[in-house]
């Protein structure tokens, strides 16, 4: 049995997506994507997850290097700059905007969490000689980060099996950085019940990430 | 470490329940958490301290930030030098945090019943909006308070709600009120405050160039705002002039109770200790904080006594007192705790000279206003104000030209006051407070004795003075004495100046020498400096002799006599005073002062041995004779009859001895002396005495006014009358207030780290937590109060039974039966064998019974309540009804109902029932449960 059919697909794209990222898939247009994902055709989430893994990535890249200097990195920037671009390039109807916010949050945490390993692994004997010396010393001093991020994701794994609502909420605005508008849009609910649900899902990470 | 799956499902079911339920279905979580285990516990304490924590240390890092510097770092491999290093690092210190959310506001939002208008200020804090009810309750504007950092920590929210309870009352003019308080929808917490329009008091005062006078007329009603804050238990902690606005009408207002708390809260101390440290950095004003503020020290009273005084010297100066070194916060916090502030008077001249208005200003000020200030401004807590309280007394007293309290060592009179003062309080305070937590009637013999010998001394000095035929030179004497000991500062110095000088000035005048040395003794003797005082004595027997006055010199040899016998010489020192009086009995006529002062003295002798009461009785009541009832010699009358009441009442006569108080505090209050200390000691051990006799009520009305007293002069509620007073209140059922005040009578003693007190403290605390039957605290307390019992009295002392039986209630409760009665049983021999509590003995039978009943043991729980009926019998004391009958017929009567029998249940409750209407009144559990039982259907 698929994972895909048994799992929403929001979670199963949250499984060790290392594993898609190889597959070079030929670039199919995100909505349609999205809609084979929605109807859990086989590998259409892999390949979504993919899609937008590397859009993402780019996205961060190429705000990074503007100016020079780091504009807003924040996932909210990220991850609409990403929808807009997408819009754009006519690879996403407008209309499918509430599930393209569903599955980029997914896929923002994954880019998130795999940057976060990527930077433990690296401080653990990575070859940083030829960083320029602030941004080693600003990267060893914030390193307490990178622990928080990947105890977040580890948490949310738990979470998600108790309260997935709770988990799935959490990933849309803390690593989706979608407003509460906008998951209360994509999930169908009242903002109100956003907020209550962040409320407590808060409430229940704060048990978890202290005990 | 982490929790498990299952776990955290329970936290998840728990929160729910907690967030949707009312208070008993929060109790049951609560419950259920506890039982759940420490890891869901402590789980479920954290949902609640970060969960509505919106601005404090970010529960999660902001995003955006390790994303950054993810990708910085990704892009600086790949593309080294890159300008990666440049980044902004406080580019994103708005990003999105797990703990974020920090509310944006706007005019016409709703928060609960709110609508808000306008904002009017931020903080480190919170926010403060302009708000008015947006239902239309009512038309008034208020000052909606919304805070950043609140005490929502579920282990605090009970006491969050009392505390909020408790700034609801405090309902002075001259505090803004609080309205109303809540949580909205969105949890968000506010405040409803009363909304003031004024300006800083400082503005105020500057604006209309008050005077030094005008400013302190002022300012006590400032001062006077925050003691009612400190009844009420709260103390401010952030007193600064933006906090204290005056309106149009020129009235002051206090706000900002944003970090008050609550003073007997040992949860919300250590808890808020931490926020303090945290908010020092930014919400804490520096300048008025106090040095254990800048320590992050425990707060008490005295540091709101301290900010007080800081604002007022503002007020009087223009400038706060202190210079630090440099500009940085650690300058001025070393200035806090190090400089000595300059004289307001001094402060005033260096800042503005020539103005002929500040010289003016300053002249007024030097001396006792500068006192006052200074003491408000000691570094030691201990040394400012005792309270807030004092503090506007003091500036009162200073309006008034009255002597100001502020100067204890300034002069002969007053250190004397002084020190007994400081004694009654450390070693008599104690001695009391371990006989009554037993509620022992062992009155307070010692505590009269210091008193009377107080008002004596004060007495004989007025008399000394009047008898002068030079009253010119004992005003002398006193003048020098304050002005030629200003390198004194202690009492013993003062003693010892004001000995030598009357020995230079009176060399001449051998009976004014004779009497003013005999004071100086008395005083001494009051310190227990028995050694010092017998030279004194001496001396003073020598100037009587010069004098040839033969009142003098056996005034002189019986105190020398009795102060023998307490430096051990009991023997010698008996024998001398009866020889003494036999000899001038023969010699002296009938109406001789030494004689009557002879008697007292052998009286005070025997007393002390604590032997041969026939004998105490008998100079006692001879001495009380022989004195003429005329005003003079009040003081000494009511003694006298309080040492005949005490020895009474040590010999178990308890009629004649609550007769011989009832005669002394008639006396006291037909002079009008009945609310001076004599009256309030006097008043303690009539109490004490009904309490002992089973006369609840009654002892509960005459403590009140003990209690009264203590609480108007502002001293520490772990004062025996207080303590007294709040066991009574428990008595009759009237838990809460019991409750309160015990409280505040540990935290008084904690403060003032007082062993002993603490102790007995803890012992009636849980009394009134077992009568509550709130069983974890019940548990706790008195299991505590054991341990700290045993460091402070010997094996013997009855108090430890009162703890024990406190404790095997506590076992009782918790359905620890066999402790139960191992604990009981203890307590129960403890107390046949402690001849001053033995009627207390009732209180262990009967919980023995219940215990007992409780394990089906019917047969030994109707011995122990048939045990308690005897004991209670014997000890009726003349009284028609006694509370202690009224229980061990009560225990009967529900021994008999859990036996089936009754009849017999219902014949015992209803003459319970007559008793306990009689001494605890209707209300108590006690009367109503002996009433329901009384009128029980039978059970065929």
């Amino acid at each position: 049995m698929s994972m895909h059919t048994s799992l929403s697909p929001q979670v199963a794209l949250r499984f060790d997506p290392s594993q898609h990222r190889q597959c070079m898939t030929p670039i199919t247009s995100v909505t349609e994507l999205i809609k084979a994902a929605d109807n859990n055709v086989p590998r259409a989430v892999n390949k979504l997850f993919d899609v937008l893994y590397k859009d993402l990535r780019r996205v961060a890249n190429a705000r990074l290097h503007a100016n020079g200097r780091a504009a807003d990195m924040s996932p909210t920037v990220l991850v609409h700059e990403t929808y807009e671009r997408l819009v754009q390039l006519q690879e996403l109807r407008v209309s499918d905007r509430k599930q393209f916010f569903t599955y980029a949050s997914t896929v923002m945490r994954s880019v998130i969490v795999d940057m976060a390993r990527a930077r433990l692994a690296d401080r653990r004997g990575g070859g940083v000689a030829d960083i320029p010396i602030n941004t080693v010393l600003e990267a060893s001093l914030a390193s307490p980060l990178d622990d928080s991020v990947v105890q977040i994701n580890d948490a949310l794994e738990q979470l998600a099996a108790v309260e997935p609502r709770l988990a799935q909420v959490v990933e849309m605005r803390y690593f989706g950085g979608l407003s509460m508008q906008e998951i209360a849009e994509a999930m169908d609910v009242t903002e109100r019940t956003v907020a209550r649900d962040w409320t407590k899902a808060r409430s229940l990470l704060a048990a978890m990430l202290s005990a | 470490m982490a929790l498990t799956t299952d776990q955290l499902r329970n936290l998840s079911r728990l929160y729910d329940r907690w967030q949707s339920g009312d208070a008993s279905a929060r109790d049951a979580v609560q419950r259920e958490v506890y039982a759940a285990g420490a890891d869901v516990a402590r789980g479920f304490a954290q949902m609640f301290a970060h969960a509505h924590t919106e601005s404090a240390a970010p529960l999660l890092p902001p995003i955006s930030q390790a994303m950054r510097e993810a990708a910085v770092l990704a892009a600086g491999k790949s593309n080294a030098g890159n300008g990666g290093g440049a980044i902004n690092a406080n580019s994103t210190r708005f990003g999105t945090t797990l703990s974020d959310e920090v509310p944006s506001r706007e005019p016409g939002q709703r928060i609960g019943p709110y609508r808000l208008i306008k904002e009017l200020g931020r903080g480190g804090m919170g926010v403060v909006w302009l708000a008015e009810r947006a239902d239309g309750q009512h038309s008034r504007q208020v000052a909606l308070k919304m805070p950043l950092v609140e005490n929502l920590n579920w282990l605090l929210a009970a006491r969050f709600a009392r505390e909020r309870n408790i700034l609801a009352s405090l309902e002075h003019p001259s505090i803004a009120r609080l309205y109303d308080a809540g949580v909205d929808e969105k949890t968000q917490p506010y405040i409803a405050i009363e909304y003031v329009q004024g300006q800083p008091i400082t503005e105020f005062v500057k604006a209309k160039r008050l005077k030094p006078e005008a400013t302190a007329q002022l300012f006590i009603r400032v001062i006077e705002a925050v003691a009612h804050a400190h009844t009420q238990l709260v103390i401010h902690r952030d007193i600064k002039p933006s906090n204290i606005l005056v309106d149009a009408k020129g009235e002051p207002h206090l706000l900002d109770f944003g970090i008050a708390k609550l003073l007997d809260d040992e949860e919300s101390q250590s808890a808020d200790a931490t926020q303090l440290t945290r908010l020092s950095g930014r919400a804490l004003t520096l300048d008025y904080a106090s040095p254990e503020q800048v320590n992050n020290a425990s707060l008490g009273t005295a540091s709101d006594v301290y900010s007080l005084g800081i604002v007022l010297y503002e007020l009087l100066t223009g400038r706060r007192p202190y210079n630090p070194k440099g500009s940085t916060r650690r300058d001025l916090e070393q200035a806090i705790l190090d400089q000595d502030p300059s004289k307001p008077s001094d402060q005033l001249l260096m800042a503005n000279t020539g103005d002929s208005e500040s010289g003016k200003s300053a002249r007024r000020m030097r001396g006792d206003l500068d006192t006052v200030v200074l003491k408000a401004l000691r570094k030691d807590p201990k040394q400012r104000y005792a309270t807030a309280q004092a503090f506007a007394d003091d500036l009162k007293r200073y309006l008034a030209y009255e002597p100001i309290a502020a100067k204890p060592d300034a002069g002969w009179y007053r250190a004397g006051r002084f020190v007994r003062r400081n004694r009654w309080a450390v070693s008599t305070g104690a001695a009391i407070f371990l006989l009554l937590a037993v509620g022992v009637v062992v009155v307070s013999l010692q505590a009269v004795r210091i008193e009377q010998r107080r008002i004596e001394a004060e007495l004989a000095k007025v008399q000394a003075l009047e008898a002068l035929t030079d009253s010119e030179a004992s005003a002398y004497l006193l003048r020098s004495v304050l002005t030629n000991s200003s390198g004194a500062t202690t009492s013993a110095e003062l003693l010892a100046a004001a000995q030598a000088l009357i020995e230079q000035l009176y060399a001449s005048h051998p009976v004014t020498r004779a009497r003013l040395q005999l004071d100086v003794a008395d005083m001494l003797i009051s310190r227990s400096e028995f050694q010092s005082a017998s030279v004194v004595l001496e001396q003073a027997e020598q100037s009587a002799r010069q004098a040839t006055s033969a009142d003098l010199i056996a005034k002189a040899r019986c105190t020398i006599a009795e102060n023998n016998g307490r430096r051990g010489q009991l023997t010698e020192a008996g024998a001398e005073l009866n020889r003494i009086i036999s000899q001038y009995e023969e010699t002296i006529g009938a109406q001789a002062e030494g004689l009557t002062s002879c008697l007292i003295s052998r009286a005070i002798f025997h007393s002390e041995r604590g032997s041969a009461s026939a004998a105490v009785l008998a100079d006692a009541s001879l001495a009380l004779s022989r004195i003429k009832p005329r005003p003079g010699t009040l003081s000494t009358r009511t003694y006298l009859m309080s040492l005949l009441a005490e020895t009474h009442i040590q010999s178990g006569n308890f009629g004649d001895g609550i007769l011989q108080f009832r005669q002394a505090l008639a006396l006291l209050d037909a002079s009008g002396q009945g609310e001076v200390n004599l009256g309030s000691t006097v008043r303690g051990g009539l109490s004490m005495a009904l309490s002992e006799a089973g006369q609840t009520q009654e002892a509960l009305s005459i403590a009140l006014r003990s209690f009264e007293v203590a609480a108007r002069d502002g001293r520490s509620y772990s004062r025996p009358a207080v303590v007294n007073y709040a066991s009574l209140l428990r008595d009759v059922g009237r838990f809460d207030e019991s409750e309160s005040l015990l409280a505040r009578a540990l935290f008084d003693a904690k403060r003032a780290a007082e062993p002993r007190a603490i102790a007995f403290a803890t012992v009636h605390a849980g009394r009134t937590a077992c009568a509550k039957k709130i069983r974890a605290i019940c548990t706790a307390l008195s299991t505590e109060a054991l341990a700290l019992l045993q460091r402070q009295v010997g094996p013997r002392h009855p108090v430890i039974a009162t703890a024990m039986t406190a404790r095997g209630i506590a076992h009782l409760l918790d359905g620890e039966l066999v402790q139960a009665v191992a604990m009981l049983e203890d307590a129960k021999g403890r107390y046949a064998s402690a001849s001053g509590a033995r009627i207390r003995g009732v209180l262990a039978m009967s919980a023995l019974a219940e215990t007992h009943a409780s394990a089906g043991n019917m047969a030994a729980a109707r011995e122990n309540a048939l045990q308690a009926v005897a004991l209670a019998g014997q000890s009726m004391h003349g009284f028609t009804h006694s509370e202690w009958m009224g229980r061990a017929l009560l225990a009967l009567a529900r021994v008999e109902l859990a036996a089936q029998r009754g009849d017999v249940a219902r014949g015992a409750a209803a003459s319970s029932v007559a008793h306990l209407h009689a001494s605890l009144g209707e209300n108590a559990p006690e009367s109503v449960d002996a009433l329901r039982l009384s009128a029980s259907p039978s059970r065929q």
